[in-house]
């Protein structure tokens, strides 16, 4: 699978860790580990290359759930809130992302696209909860679990459509 | 290490959650609301099985589980379906606020039981009639 060509730059990711671990100060308890880093060092941010993970991810699915979107006109409504979920979670975790296309694959049928993009979000669900568990900050992870957590929600209410035969 | 008083309070919200959840279920008919009581009967058993694990872990860590209280206020009136399903809601949506603190205040084995648990909270939100969320656990 080919990865996201709006995969952001090491540079704007390392940007949003001190404003995700601002925001998670503000929404809960202090943590040791949230003390902001200091500007002029952003190889010592902790977290980094997992909120760079996690954009990533997100990023990816988000492009193949645009492109059944888009290839599926029936598949726009029923995928619209998946997709403005996706870019609340891109623009909280890197508000300094640069957007873009990529072209990817997406089945035939609405019902086997629709199976696909369960099955992304279903990997995203989990590529996102392992990252929560992995990060040292308390804030972030606490960040991360609730972007698994609405991942897991939207999925769920997604509609059933029968697979069509290939 | 994960701080044990995190998991007192999410040991407390349990008490709470396994009480009102009983509650419920003695006022959810099985026969006429059987969707209903599948629901509450299995956000019971979900909330008793974690309740039970929280107090396996303070024990552990050598301390003594906060008691649960003789009885906690409803959160709202339950003479209706539709009041036990938004007592339901209000009690997984402080249920997921809980387990999103206590994903901050754990590490290792007990961080990822309360990432599963805030997932798990909230989609009973959705089946008490719930509507998704950006941010589970924060957006409430």
């Amino acid at each position: 699978m080919p990865i996201s060509s709006r995969l952001v730059s090491r540079r704007t990711t390392l940007a949003a860790v001190p404003l995700l671990l601002a925001a998670g100060c503000r929404w809960g308890p202090a943590d040791e580990s949230s003390t902001t880093p200091e500007p002029d060092a952003p190889k010592a941010i902790p977290d980094s290359e997992q909120v760079e993970a996690a954009v990533a991810a997100i990023a990816e699915v988000q492009d193949f759930v645009e492109a059944a979107s888009a290839k599926h006109i029936g598949l726009s409504e029923p995928l619209a809130e998946l997709t403005s979920l996706h870019t609340a979670h891109l623009a909280l975790l890197d508000p300094d992302r640069a957007a873009g296309t990529t072209d990817v694959a997406v089945p035939g049928t609405s019902g086997a696209a629709l199976a696909a993009v369960r099955r992304r979000e279903a990997t995203l669900q989990s590529t996102l909860s392992g990252l929560a568990a992995d990060v040292s900050s308390g804030p972030l992870a606490r960040t991360l679990a609730a972007v698994a957590a609405g991942v897991a929600q939207h999925r769920q209410l997604l509609p059933t459509v029968k697979v069509s035969a290939p | 290490m994960s701080d044990t008083s995190a998991l007192q309070t999410a040991l407390a919200a349990e008490h709470a959650a396994v009480w009102l959840y009983a509650t419920l279920g003695g006022q959810t008919s099985q026969s006429s609301q059987a969707k209903l009581f599948e629901v509450v009967s299995s956000g019971y058993t979900a909330h008793r099985g974690r309740r039970d694990q929280l107090v396996r872990w303070i024990r552990d860590a050598g301390e003594s589980p906060v008691p649960s209280e003789v009885g906690y206020e409803l959160p709202n009136r339950l003479r209706t379906p539709g009041e036990v399903k938004a007592a339901g809601l209000q009690i997984e949506q402080r249920c997921a606020a809980t387990y999103s603190d206590l994903v901050a205040r754990t590490v290792d084995d007990e961080r990822t039981w309360a990432i599963n648990a805030l997932i798990d909270t909230g989609l009973r939100e959705l089946e008490f009639g719930g509507t998704p969320q950006d941010l589970p656990g924060i957006d409430t």
